[in-house]
């Protein structure tokens, strides 16, 4: 059975790492307050979703080393540690979550399956934990914050869908820039 | 006698393949040995794409170890020979400021980005403030000032002043004047003269603009085309810089330029305002206004960058707007093309809305932006008005056997000459240049102002341009008539 | 080199604007929770933080509108005044953490022993949003000048938009790192400091004043006073 082998990142992975995570951000954070504020669960999963997987996995399909995801999750966790300081566990588990399922389930970041479910699933990973924040901060039930089951589970899908749709686009744009010679 | 910096045999290719043996191999450079003495300040300079900075890129390791490349040949620091020492070994001796400053910044004020390479190689608080004052003194730069606020002058200053934090005593610069005004250019160029004479400094600078450099260096070492098959480019030395200053007079005398425009005879500086250009009255009456610019404000942060500025274009005339970094030239275009609003006043068109997006052409300074298409055909025919014009371009920029290929992998001046036929390609009636000639070499300017006259020639109706440029070599053929700003 | 005479010590800030944060989304629904925003907006006046305060009231107000507006729709007056509580503790705790000036929190993460590379990388995010939407800026522009419309041509829009934006995140990516390797940065170098962020009689009296503040309503919240 392959293992997951594990690199060390040099200067230049962690800076087109961390660039990678400004413009994720930019896309994403206007949508990062919602996390504390939203009363419907997974409305900011959704609206992230898209934007997030789409540059995330451009990242991966340079940076091919476990723990890319897991880094992007950390940067942008420590920058909304400064906007929102329970955004950082949010980031940063999520990105370990959905970075550790993938690497579990294809072993390498030479398989494209393996960028395409790592950054299409770190949204939805936030989804539990923006449960867990609400109910440790907010005491809201996790019944109250689902709401209609029906809806909850539409936005769930949906944000699956985007997710994945978003570093199915990332993983085209980034074939075509490798042909181009510039990944 | 040991040299400052040798260059022994250098060769480049970017032909990895393992199996071609080197005869076989594409070569960028082949065998090229130069020497530098310290206190040298050196020009070398050469055609757009032409591995001016692959070579540069050789001395500093970032060729082979940061980017991939096919390398030969050693090199020496006094000496000794640093050919197998990585990147963070060769800064010790070697410091290197690259082009893009903006790009490289990472902190918000002055004095923190001076001190991060010497907190880097581990210099002890005390040093750093003696050092830091110093260097603030000797860039005329302000300790507290923000990054995001300075010019790009400013800039390319605060990064030189990282390098020489380092304390490395050979300089390698790249294109350090690229959209420098001539005052902050000539205030560069006397600090690296002074670094070279009275520090002792060697210092090899990459540049374009060699009128303004030749003064201030001691030789040239100059890239040209090689008549050696599979080999690009060889160097040429130039040990009298009077001698190269009367070459370059010959060779732009023998270039058949094909420029139709005629230069303005008066003379033009970069120096104070005169919100007037110097019109030709005659033909001026018989035109109609193209857009009236009416006492328009405009303000970046609280600084005001253009007051109660009036101005009015007539179709048909090409006027070239000039003065120093930062002075709000490119925001002018920007204004007058909708991109940005003005504070006060207002800018009037004889085009409706509709109408100004499909008759506006603006060639931006980085092609980066303007290129996406797959391939080079597809990026040419997007919203081509005609294809016997496009086939013409193709043929005077040489772009037929590039035609399948992704524009993002041609070379950065062929991406400008790309992006630039694809402007012109839309036929546009009024067409905006943001320093179109930046990074080319002479042959490459020709090209692009000969592909201005064509679409002049072509269009049937009098093209308006407005071009903003600080390249000498190039403004007196891009207009005929003045803005200066200041 | 600048001296911050009026921050507090980044860390510390940091701790307390975590606290604030959890502290106000947990006394929202206190009746008291007025006096609790009055006492800390008075606390960080003190602590001259107005600058930060006034920064912040449109994003309170425009925020908390829509995220109150769009609580009424399914809850009571109630509810939407409770959320635009919530985003006012939001704001309330970002005044602390908002006004840290990235290079002391650096610094201060060196200290802790934070490796160097994580610290850098966060300086360049937060720098590079900025360089950035200035980037997207110029592709949108871009895409106007070739006359390319997303509704009337969206996957061409969207090659025009994405294919720029990743090419400038890798050619700037790739020029900051070579820029940093020559500037002596590495990922196995500990490097100095120029700077020492020590805590200071100032940082000492705005936490006792913060924590005994936050200690009372804290016990109030748990009946501690009846």
């Amino acid at each position: 059975m392959t293992k997951v082998t594990f690199k060390a990142f040099t200067i230049r992975d962690i800076v087109f790492l961390a660039v990678i995570t400004a413009v994720t951000l930019l896309f994403s954070g206007p949508f990062a307050p919602l996390v504390m504020t939203a009363t419907k669960l997974g409305v900011q999963a959704i609206a992230m979703a898209l934007p997030f997987s789409l540059m995330t996995s451009v990242g991966l399909r340079k940076v091919k080393k476990p723990g890319s995801l897991t880094l992007i999750g950390l940067f942008s966790g420590l920058v909304l540690l400064l906007m929102a300081p329970v955004m950082f566990f949010n980031q940063l588990i999520g990105a370990l979550l959905s970075e550790g399922t993938a690497l579990l389930l294809f072993k390498t970041y030479d398989n494209k399956k393996t960028i395409l479910f790592s950054s299409g699933l770190f949204s939805f990973f936030t989804i539990p934990l923006t449960a867990i924040v609400n109910i440790l901060a907010k005491g809201r039930s996790i019944e109250e914050q689902i709401g209609n089951p029906l809806t909850f589970v539409l936005i769930v899908a949906g944000t699956i869908i985007l997710g994945f749709a978003g570093a199915f686009i990332g993983n085209k744009i980034a074939d075509e820039l490798e042909k181009a010679g510039k990944l | 006698m040991s040299f400052a910096l040798e260059a022994k045999n250098l060769s480049l290719s970017y032909d990895f393949s393992k199996e071609k043996a080197d005869e076989e191999r594409h070569w960028i450079f082949k065998d090229l040995s130069f020497r530098m003495k310290s206190g040298e300040l050196i020009l070398m300079t050469g055609p757009s794409g032409c591995g001016k900075s692959s070579l540069m890129n050789m001395i500093n390791g970032v060729i082979p170890y940061l980017k991939h490349a096919c390398v030969r040949g050693d090199v020496y620091i006094e000496g000794q020979k640093i050919t197998d020492s990585t990147v963070r070994e060769r800064t010790k001796f070697v410091g290197s400021v690259f082009q893009n400053p903006r790009e490289q910044i990472i902190f918000d004020d002055v004095s923190a980005e001076i001190v991060f390479p010497m907190e880097n190689i581990g210099e002890t608080s005390q040093r750093m403030k003696e050092k830091l004052i110093t260097l603030l003194d000797l860039t005329g730069l302000i300790a507290d000032a923000k990054t995001a606020t300075l010019s790009g002058g400013e800039k390319q200053k605060l990064m030189t002043a990282c390098t020489l934090a380092m304390g490395q005593e050979i300089l390698l610069l790249d294109e350090p004047l690229a959209n420098m005004d001539v005052k902050s250019a000539i205030e560069l160029l006397s600090l690296l003269r002074r670094l070279a004479k009275e520090e002792g400094y060697a210092i090899l600078l990459i540049e374009h603009r060699q009128e303004m450099v030749l003064p201030y260096v001691d030789r040239v070492f100059l890239l040209k085309p090689s008549d050696l098959p599979n080999v690009e480019m060889t160097l040429e030395y130039w040990e009298e810089k009077e001698a190269y200053q009367k070459y370059i007079c010959q060779e732009s005398h023998s270039v058949d330029r094909r420029r139709n425009w005629k230069a303005n005879d008066e003379t033009h500086d970069d120096g104070e305002v005169d919100h007037v250009g110097d019109t030709i009255a005659e033909r001026e009456n018989s035109r109609e206004v193209l857009f009236f610019v009416n006492n328009v404000d405009y303000f970046t942060g609280k600084r005001p960058l253009l007051k109660n500025f009036s101005w009015q274009v007539k179709r048909g005339e090409s006027w070239v707007v000039l003065g120093e970094n930062g002075c709000g030239k490119t925001t002018l275009l920007n204004l007058l093309i909708g991109f940005e609003k003005p504070a006060r006043g207002e800018i009037t068109w004889s085009y409706s809305k509709k109408d100004q997006r499909k008759k506006i052409g603006y060639v931006l300074q980085n092609p980066d932006y303007q290129l996406f298409m797959p391939k080079v055909r597809d990026e040419l025919y997007l919203n081509a008005k005609s294809s016997d014009f496009v086939e013409e371009l193709i043929q005077l920029f040489d772009l037929n056997g590039m035609l399948d290929r992704h524009p993002l992998s041609l070379s950065e001046g062929q991406k400008r000459k790309l992006g630039f036929a694809c402007m012109i390609a839309q036929e546009p009636e009024v067409l905006f240049l943001d320093e179109p000639t930046v990074g080319l070499d002479t042959a490459s300017m020709d090209q692009l102002l000969y592909a201005l006259a064509l679409l002049k020639e072509r269009s049937g109706i009098d093209l308006t341009t407005i071009s903003v440029s600080h390249d000498k070599r190039a403004i007196p053929y891009l207009g005929n008539e003045f803005l200066s700003l200041s | 080199m600048y001296q911050d005479s009026k921050a507090i010590h980044p860390i510390m800030s940091l701790i307390f604007s975590l606290l604030l944060f959890v502290t106000g989304l947990l006394f929202v629904k206190e009746g008291w929770f007025h006096f609790y925003v009055l006492t800390f907006i008075v606390l960080l006046l003190l602590f001259r933080f107005e600058k930060t305060m006034l920064r912040l009231i449109p994003f309170i107000i425009i925020f908390g509108s829509v995220m109150g507006g769009l609580t009424m729709v399914n809850g009571s007056r109630q509810d939407a005044l409770y959320a635009f509580y919530r985003v006012l503790a939001l704001g309330l705790a970002g005044t602390l953490s908002i006004s840290i000036r990235p290079i002391r929190l650096v610094r201060s993460m060196n200290q802790l022993r934070i490796p160097r590379w994580i610290s850098l990388a966060v300086l360049i995010v937060i720098r590079f949003i900025e360089i950035f939407r200035e980037e997207i800026r110029c592709i949108r522009q871009a895409i106007r000048l070739r006359n390319i419309r997303l509704t009337e041509s969206p996957v061409l829009w969207g090659r025009a938009f994405f294919i720029p934006l990743v090419i400038r995140v890798l050619s700037i990516s790739e020029g900051l790192a070579i820029s940093l390797e020559t500037r002596g940065f590495s990922t196995n170098n500990e490097g100095t400091s120029y700077e020492v962020i020590r805590f200071r009689k100032r940082d000492l009296a705005f936490s006792c004043l913060f924590t005994g503040g936050l200690a009372v309503f804290i016990c109030l919240f748990f009946g501690g006073f009846r």
